[in-house]
């Protein structure tokens, strides 16, 4: 066995052996890219929304120049899924900046779980909704 | 030096160099002024085409001679086909989410639309109820994204898309042929670049238009400029190796640490080391500085002017028992085994550390000791940062962004252990 270890560097070098083991991962990582990439193209090509924060689009034209704006959701926004809807939100509306359950903005974003809460939201904190999406975003100005 | 290893290096040097043109619009403007940045760019480049005058004539473009290409046969022709076949897995990854990943919206391209659209009130990006988008975060990536949309006249989603496609593919390009130059073979360029990028996570993540392959760039090219310094006894590649170190500080919070640390270890090798005294000269160090010194004035202003304190950080001495403190260390430790080790990984940190035992003596050899001391010091600050900080629980922040640290090491840590292995036979390489 010793003689065999003496004798095996000989034959094969290190580099050798390294390449090889180099070789190896990169055929099992290749062979689990080629598996699923065209997966992942698939499922993504069979989702409805690319993007959650879409919903909000074309609501940045009304904003005109306003530079903050507030933003009521009745949501948990420590939960992740509702987390990333408010940063895309934030995303899609910049460079306004969405102010978080504030409602004394002369703009106030409201997107609720239902249309209903969302109207008793309006009410309640004496505004006006200007404008309703498809999604059922409101956008609604505070009342002069 | 290769033409390939240059191309990759200026596009990476160009992109930095243009993010700093639009930065000076907002530091003398205070706005984005388009014809401020096209303007700079025009006399930027009139400069150095009017200084680098007499080098262009003297210079041997042999990778464009055509006769010399046929004549190398296949295997010249191999690494380009390597780079091909990666440009195509990299555009299909970033197709599958054209608007990036969550820091994409939620902080680079958020960033880059403040900046893009907020005309005078560009600031706001530091508000504090931008917390989510990290207000403190140099703007490098935003800044290229910005000019980018210059160009685009929109904040078209496609130019943050192919940035991030581009920078992944110079630095796999600057892997293949960095260690194609310094060790005067193909073979281990094509071997680290074909491990990158057959690596789906790497894929995915290069592709999320983070800035976090922007540091892995910065990192790979200033490693590989002072080792070509080193090299060569090339003075000028110690500036370009500060240059980098600036716009790596530039990139993200992480990235003005590894450039601090890169820093430090570089000047301290520089001057200590007998090659400084000798050949390369006591004034290599100053090279090395103004180069540094030069690419670091943005961070250094942003840090001062404009740099909101980080709203995501509470001491472990504000009030936390000593029980927490023990129990932080032994996570963040287990983590980054756990890490390390991880099946995403398709085995190249155990691999990686195979080949540093097996060429161990070569691996710490004179100019490559920067890598481990890099590696070392920058895990340890890191994992310290963990232990520091505790705004966030400690499980689920070491799961969101560990990956991503060592994503941005990668690429280098891949250059030092495949360079140390095929060290031997560059006699090529050596006359580079």
């Amino acid at each position: 066995m010793m003689k065999l270890l003496k004798v095996f560097p000989r034959y094969i070098g290190l580099k050798s052996v390294f390449s090889a083991i180099i070789i190896i991962a990169i055929i099992i990582n290749a062979i689990e890219l080629f598996k699923k990439t065209p997966k992942n193209i698939a499922q993504r090509n069979n989702l409805p929304f690319y993007f959650l924060g879409m919903k909000f689009a074309g609501l940045d034209k009304i904003l005109g120049g306003v530079t903050r704006i507030g933003y009521y959701t009745d949501r948990d926004l420590s939960k992740n899924s509702e987390a990333a809807q408010f940063s895309q939100a934030q995303y899609i509306l910049a460079p306004a900046i969405l102010d978080p359950y504030n409602l004394n903005h002369a703009f106030t974003l409201f997107d609720c779980s239902s249309q209903e809460k969302c109207q008793e939201k309006i009410r309640a904190s004496n505004a006006i909704p200007l404008k309703k999406n498809q999604f059922g975003v409101i956008l609604a100005g505070k009342k002069p | 030096m290769l033409l390939s290893t240059r191309l990759f290096l200026s596009m990476g040097l160009g992109l930095g160099i243009s993010a700093y043109i639009v930065f000076c619009s907002f530091l003398f403007l205070d706005r984005l002024d388009n014809l401020f940045v096209i303007a700079g760019h025009f006399i930027l480049l009139a400069l150095l085409v009017f200084i680098g005058r007499q080098s262009f004539r003297k210079e041997d473009f042999s990778l464009m001679n055509f006769r010399k290409l046929k004549s190398a046969g296949i295997r010249r022709v191999i690494p380009w086909i390597v780079l091909a076949a990666s440009g195509l897995t990299l555009y299909l990854h970033a197709g599958l989410y054209p608007l990036g990943g969550w820091d994409a919206w939620s902080c680079w391209n958020l960033k880059a639309k403040f900046l893009f659209l907020g005309g005078a009130d560009w600031k706001n990006i530091l508000d504090p109820a931008l917390w989510r988008s990290s207000p403190h975060y140099p703007l490098l990536l935003p800044l290229v994204n910005v000019w980018g949309w210059i160009w685009a006249q929109d904040t078209a989603p496609i130019i943050p898309l192919i940035n991030s496609v581009l920078f992944s593919l110079i630095t796999v390009g600057l892997l293949l042929s960095g260690l194609k130059m310094v060790t005067g073979r193909n073979t281990p360029g094509i071997l680290g670049a074909c491990f990158l990028i057959t690596l789906p996570f790497f894929n995915t993540l290069a592709t999320s238009q983070y800035a976090d392959i922007v540091v892995a760039y910065f990192v790979l090219a200033a490693l590989l400029c002072f080792v070509i310094a080193w090299r060569g006894e090339n003075k000028i590649f110690l500036f370009l190796t500060g240059l980098f170190l600036g716009f790596l500080s530039f990139s993200k919070s992480e990235g003005t640490i590894a450039a601090l640390i890169l820093a430090a270890i570089m000047t301290v090798t520089l001057l200590v080391s007998r090659k400084t005294k000798g050949s390369l000269g006591l004034n290599s160090v100053l090279y090395f500085l103004s180069g540094l010194l030069i690419a670091s004035l943005p961070t250094i202003i942003f840090q001062l002017l404009y740099a909101p304190p980080n709203q995501t950080f509470t001491s472990i001495f504000s009030g936390l028992t000593e029980r927490v403190g023990l129990y932080r260390l032994k996570a963040i430790a287990l983590f980054f085994l756990a890490e390390l080790t991880s099946a995403k990984w398709g085995g190249i940190w155990i691999i990686l550390l195979a080949g540093m035992i097996l060429s161990v003596k070569k691996s710490l050899r004179q100019e490559k000791i920067v890598f481990p001391a890099f590696f070392a010091l920058y895990g340890l600050t890191v994992a310290f940062y963990y232990w520091l900080n505790t705004y966030f629980e400690i499980l689920w922040w070491l799961s969101v962004s560990l990956n991503r640290i060592l994503f941005s090491l990668l690429p280098a840590a891949l250059f030092w252990i495949l360079y140390s292995f095929w060290e031997d036979n560059n006699k090529e390489g050596r006359k580079a």
